[in-house]
């Protein structure tokens, strides 16, 4: 069933269900990205943020619910129509994600090479734009391995921008990184957003990345989501669970003496 | 995407409509190569271009670059919002040389 | 799903029993799964070299040329150094065991027979297995935890077709080839052996070799590389895409490929040779 590629929400997930064996991971997820956007999904670890973005690129199989990226559900999809698709959306993972046998150049126009016709010198020059735009001039001819985690995920974010996609997925673009390299990699997610008229869904667990940049937050907890809202709906919201993710408290139960003197010697 | 090349006082015209992108830009990449070849001064008129990609903007600056070495003037023509704004992106608003209409690009000597 | 046991002291015999039946059937299942999913991996290896055209998924000459460069041109050092061996020890072996018949002359004819049909393939798909199965498992392994094998996926680049695919068509050209190398190479340093020590001439040893091999020999010894071939690639792969857990699970994969692998060739050896002595 496919929907309007240009309509105004970009992905729409309903109903979203997904198992890891018998552990449920998400439950029931209702989500929707409006075209032009920055949507930061967030949550502590074990929330299924990660789960759920790895299902919005169709990295996964969902136990049922339906996702559809720019009108085409993905989870009809066969695997040529998913090929298709991969045109118009671009991922940065964790690590970046590079190929190590390949020179930064190579790997950025690694799509192009696969997909197009292009010619070499027009992927060339393409691949040095995109270099531009992450402030990256010049590093086409290094290897991955001599890049440092900085300038690898900009590299990352280059490959993923080189076919202009609509949509762009970041995973934990800022983990790792220091301060300022972290807001100059958030700056420059704000510029895709302004200047390619891009999409773009983040994953992160740094809060104040995610504050400076998300026109909307997502929060995730334990599979289900607690809320969707601006920046100051979130920061402002009443539910207890959000407020204790966002003061970074953790919850420690009091147990009960005798269930906790069992605990210690083994017996469950 | 259509393209068309007419002459006009001296200068090759090119002019694309529709589409300049991944698909189609090996195309436009032809059509601009050629034209330069002839060593003529050549205007790209863009007005009726309603979408122009990376990859098209990368196959102009190619053409730009070879006329340079020919020795012949290139300009762009009427250039949409748009795709001015992927010019922009690319910070190569200033390096090509944009007419806002075909008669200035005409007019103006090499 | 714990077995019941009535307290940490006394686990009875029955529950201990159940355990242990459980984790075989476990182990059995995992086993059938990893079977599969080389099947699986084969035919999709076999869907992408002859359709890939079709679906713009094609699989590339550069690709190819690199493996078979790695696993065939790289490893001519040392098939050529353990098909010398062989040679040499199998021709120690045969003339000290055919002494006692006074028939050392018929040494030529067991090498050659030997080394076409056994040793060659054998030996020579046992070094590749070492060397490349490992690396492509290794390989495979690395990327995969690195998430490289993702970005493929979501640029919309088969990992099958663009990691394993190549590999499998390099093996199949590479390992026949180098077998022949190996079989020459030993029936050589057999010779530099044999010759003297029998007195006779290079001449008399190669017609002799010529007598005693046929071109159906020959044929069984390569067709075996093409099992081979495949078994190496397919274990692997199977390996490196099952990888679990960070550094130390490539090292685990890695080993896993070349025990697989060898095992999967010297098994497959035994099926061969009794299918076709059967019929």
């Amino acid at each position: 069933m496919s929907g309007d590629p240009n309509g105004e929400y970009v992905i729409e997930v309903e109903n979203l269900v997904t198992h890891y064996g018998d552990r449920q991971i998400l439950k029931n997820v209702n989500l929707r990205i409006r075209r032009g956007e920055i949507m930061v999904i967030m949550g502590g670890s074990g929330s299924g943020k990660t789960t759920l973005l790895r299902h919005l690129m169709a990295l996964e199989k969902a136990t049922s619910g339906s996702i559809k990226l720019l009108g085409s559900d993905v989870t009809q999809l066969n695997e040529i129509e998913l090929y298709a698709m991969c045109r118009k959306i671009g991922v940065s993972f964790q690590g970046g994600a590079l190929l190590s046998s390949l020179t930064v150049g190579e790997n950025i126009t690694l799509p192009l090479r696969e997909h197009t016709d292009l010619d070499q010198t027009v992927m060339d020059i393409m691949a040095r734009m995109k270099l531009e735009v992450v402030n990256l001039a010049g590093f086409e001819n290094l290897m991955p391995s001599e890049l440092s985690g900085g300038m690898l995920k900009r590299a990352a974010l280059a490959r993923a921008i080189i076919t202009d996609p609509a949509l762009l997925f970041c995973d934990e673009p800022s983990a790792g990184l220091d301060p300022v390299v972290s807001s100059a990699l958030d700056e420059l997610i704000l510029r895709l957003r302004d200047a390619m008229d891009m999409t773009i869904v983040v994953v992160t667990h740094e809060l104040d990345s995610a504050f400076r940049i998300a026109d909307r937050i997502t929060v995730l907890d334990q599979g289900a989501i607690l809320t969707v809202g601006t920046v100051e709906e979130v920061k402002n919201s009443d539910n207890e669970r959000i407020q204790n993710l966002l003061n970074r408290k953790f919850e420690v139960e009091e147990p009960d003496p005798e269930e906790y003197l069992a605990r210690l010697m083994g017996h469950t | 995407m259509e393209h068309a090349v007419r002459e006009e006082q001296g200068k090759l015209v090119v002019s694309f409509q529709g589409e300049v992108d991944l698909e189609h830009s090996p195309k436009a990449r032809e059509v601009l190569l050629g034209a330069v070849k002839k060593k003529q001064d050549v205007l790209v008129d863009l007005s009726e271009v309603s979408y122009i990609d990376s990859s098209g903007v990368a196959s102009l600056v190619e053409a730009f670059q070879s006329s340079k070495k020919a020795g012949s003037s290139f300009g762009l023509v009427s250039v949409n919002p748009a795709a001015l704004r992927v010019l922009e992106l690319a910070r190569l608003d200033r390096v090509f040389t944009i007419h806002s209409t075909l008669a200035e690009g005409l007019g103006g000597g090499s | 799903m714990a077995a019941p046991s009535s307290s940490s002291n006394s686990p009875n015999l029955a529950s201990r029993a159940l355990e242990r039946l459980d984790a075989l059937g476990r182990s059995t299942t995992d086993r059938i799964a990893f079977f599969g999913l080389g099947a699986s991996l084969f035919v999709e290896s076999v869907r992408w070299i002859f359709l890939g055209r079709r679906l713009r998924q094609i699989v590339r000459a550069q690709h190819v040329a690199a493996e078979m460069m790695d696993i065939g041109v790289l490893a001519i050092p040392i098939i050529s150094v353990v098909s010398i061996a062989i040679g040499f020890t199998l021709s120690m072996q045969g003339i000290q065991g055919l002494e006692q018949f006074g028939a050392q002359h018929q040494v030529i004819g067991g090498v050659a027979l030997g080394v076409t049909r056994e040793f060659g393939p054998l030996i020579t798909a046992i070094i590749v297995a070492g060397r490349s199965g490992s690396s492509l498992a290794a390989r495979i392994g690395a990327m995969t935890i690195s998430q490289e094998v993702d970005a493929l996926k979501v640029m919309g680049i088969n990992p099958v077709r663009f990691l394993v695919a190549p590999s499998l068509v390099a093996m199949l050209i590479v390992l026949p080839t180098l077998t022949l190398w190996s079989i020459a190479i030993s029936l050589l340093a057999s010779a530099l052996y044999v010759t003297p020590v029998i007195g006779t001439t290079l001449g008399a040893f190669v017609t002799e070799v010529n007598a005693s091999i046929t071109t159906d020999d020959l044929a069984h010894g390569l067709t075996k590389t093409l099992i081979f071939a495949v078994l190496i690639t397919i274990v692997a792969a199977s390996k490196g895409t099952s990888v679990e857990g960070g550094a130390e699970g490539v090292g685990r994969v890695t080993r896993d490929s070349v025990v697989g692998g060898i095992s999967a060739v010297i098994i497959s050896d035994l099926l061969f040779v009794y299918a076709m002595t059967r019929f």
